[in-house]
């Protein structure tokens, strides 16, 4: 892949050069380099920071968190706050639902994406660029510009406030993801496609068994972006959803802030079970979000 | 524009229901969740509307009553500060780290960006649970430095950042910009990884140092990624809700009551539907000028 091999790696010396001299300055590029992550490390800890305050502080009794003189480590396995964050706080439940809700719009926008970037690509029909500048210029329109008509539009006009269709709509379509799809499949061969047409296959099985499989990289690389952005999502479920038993995990979270008291532990430990199974999850895809945003940001 | 052969236009044929389908449903479903609301916006803000009593235009009065309204313009104000120091800081921070990893080899690399991109992947709900417990006097970040500061034998006094007015709003500040860092860091690496490697070997034999090297090859090459991520951060960041409506709540007094914060309260807790929907348009506008600005910016300085 090489998208993100360092500099350095890559930078083997082309012309022979003695070899001794060559030793030394890989040497002196190699202290080089080290010297840096080491300098480094405070920083990186210092962003860590937070996390590791949390997810030490989550097994601290009430005294110890309150006590004059903090301590890093806690002095004891205290276990009282996940107890009482898993009895009293509908995580499970956040954690269904937000689950639910971002992998049906993911499954669909990833279709959509590629569907539309098929379309845009290597399809021709009238007021194709009106259409697609048309999808483009959404991306111009800040959130909070359409932010109240579309409430007065799902409240009001397909009343479906207080439904799980009302949090999936919303990311039935991806413009970005529409652009990126189309970018990719730009770079593959028309030929590929008009073998498959002279052979009598419609545009629904190209689409089907080559579009499909062809885009799958990309569509990854879409569909784990989409699916952390509609997980993260807040403000449109916190009008969309009063029914506690459609709140999504952030709406949970924010009933846990609410819930701030003497007993810090709790809501530290609350937060560990939102976080941990998003930090695992990040952990084994990493290489999908890296790719999904070395190719929206830069390309995009 | 030169005429190349071009292919023969082919003939009109009856689209494919493939193609009236996927056409149909892009233009269906765009019309109805962006172009209609946002017309829609555009006239909501001219009607006085709560959404159950009867509807009554108003004309310009929505957008007269903000130029009296206190709180607005103070919001105005409070964003201004926020974005305009925000956006710049923020993305300098992140070209350094990222041409900071684009020194690295692969495998500190991976670390340190996995370590910078879990605030990203982060929800801000968690965040802000976080950031309220590390912020807090006596149990979080002040005290530590306060334990550490008095051990060195001085005396000092942190405190909580989102107690005060003078300090709340930079505290949202730094949580914004450490959770952000690591996304522009990763933007700024991978467009550095794609200079050609030859460019920085012929500075290098020319004897161009690490500084002459960024200056010259890395920044004039790397700015198309600058204004893209200014652009976008500029949009983000006036945007920013979360952490104001669930960690300040706009205080303290009306410290970091910004225009978002406010544009929801107006809307959801008074219910003056067309006083928002106002609201909203001057934020279209002010995030239109700032992008093309940008834009116009950027076009007069680079393009020879």
């Amino acid at each position: 892949m090489g998208l993100l091999g360092t500099r350095s790696a890559a930078s083997a010396p082309t012309v022979a050069t003695s070899s001794l001299s060559t030793f030394r300055s890989r040497l002196r590029r190699d202290v080089a380099a080290w010297a840096l992550v080491i300098v480094f490390l405070p920083v990186s800890v210092a962003a860590a920071l937070p996390f590791i305050w949390m997810y030490l502080s989550s097994f601290k009794t009430p005294t110890e968190i309150h006590s004059l003189t903090i301590t890093w480590f806690p002095s004891e396995f205290y276990l009282e706050g996940y107890e009482y964050a898993l009895e009293h706080f509908a995580l499970v439940r956040g954690y269904a639902n937000s689950v639910f809700v971002s992998g049906i719009g993911v499954l669909a926008s990833v279709v959509t994406s590629a569907m539309a970037g098929f379309l845009f690509a290597k399809k021709q029909f009238w007021g194709k660029n009106l259409l697609f500048i048309f999808i483009l210029s959404t991306l111009m329109v800040p959130f909070f510009a359409i932010f109240i008509p579309s409430y007065v539009v799902y409240a009001v006009f397909l009343n479906i406030k207080d439904t799980y269709m009302a949090l999936i709509l919303p990311h039935v379509f991806t413009a970005f993801g529409i652009l990126i799809t189309r970018q990719f499949l730009h770079s593959v061969p028309n030929e590929l496609i008009d073998s498959a047409t002279v052979d009598g296959a419609g545009d629904w099985r190209v689409f089907w068994y080559i579009i499909l499989p062809l885009s799958r990289s990309v569509l990854a690389a879409i569909a784990i972006l989409q699916f952390l952005g509609s997980f993260n999502e807040f403000l449109w479920p916190l009008v969309m959803v009063d029914n506690q038993n459609l709140y999504t995990l952030p709406l949970v979270m924010r009933k846990v802030t609410a819930a701030q008291g003497p007993h810090p532990s709790r809501m530290l430990a609350a937060s560990v079970l939102g976080l941990t199974p998003i930090v695992i999850f990040f952990l084994i895809f990493q290489r999908h979000i890296v790719r999904g945003i070395a190719l929206t940001g830069v390309k995009g | 524009m030169a005429t190349v052969a071009r292919a023969p236009r082919p003939r009109w044929r009856r689209p494919s229901s493939f193609v009236l389908v996927v056409a149909l449903a892009l233009l269906i479903y765009y019309m109805l969740f962006f172009t209609a609301p946002f017309i829609a916006a555009l006239v909501i803000g001219f009607l006085n509307w709560d959404l159950l009593s009867t509807v009554v235009p108003v004309g310009f009065d929505n957008y007269v009553a903000m130029a009296d309204d206190r709180t607005f313009k103070n919001a105005l104000k409070v964003s201004a500060i926020f974005v305009g120091a925000y956006v710049p800081i923020a993305l300098s921070a992140q070209l350094i780290l990222g041409a900071i990893l684009a020194n690295m080899r692969t495998l500190p690399q991976k670390v340190y960006l996995t370590l910078f991109f879990l605030p990203v992947v982060t929800p801000w709900l968690i965040a802000v649970l976080m950031f309220g417990y590390l912020f807090n006097t006596q149990a979080g970040l002040p005290g530590m430095l306060n334990d550490i500061f008095s051990a060195l034998g001085i005396d000092t006094s942190f405190v909580n950042p989102l107690g005060s007015k003078d300090t709340a709003l930079l505290g949202i500040m730094g949580m914004t910009g450490w959770k952000f860092l690591g996304f522009g860091a990763l933007i700024f690496l991978v467009g550095i990884n794609e200079i050609p490697l030859t460019l920085y070997e012929a500075a290098r034999i020319d004897g161009a140092g690490a500084v002459r090297q960024f200056r010259h090859i890395t920044w004039p090459l790397i700015r198309p990624i600058m204004l893209a991520l200014s652009i976008t951060s500029f949009i983000g960041a006036l945007q920013i809700f979360d952490p104001f409506f669930v960690m300040t709540r706009g205080g303290p007094g009306d410290a970091t009551n910004v225009f978002s914060l406010y544009l929801y309260r107006q809307a959801f807790d008074q219910f003056r539907f067309g006083y928002a929907s106002a609201m909203a348009m001057v934020m279209f506008l002010i995030l239109l000028i700032l992008s093309v600005s940008q834009l116009a910016i950027a076009r007069t300085r680079w393009e020879y």
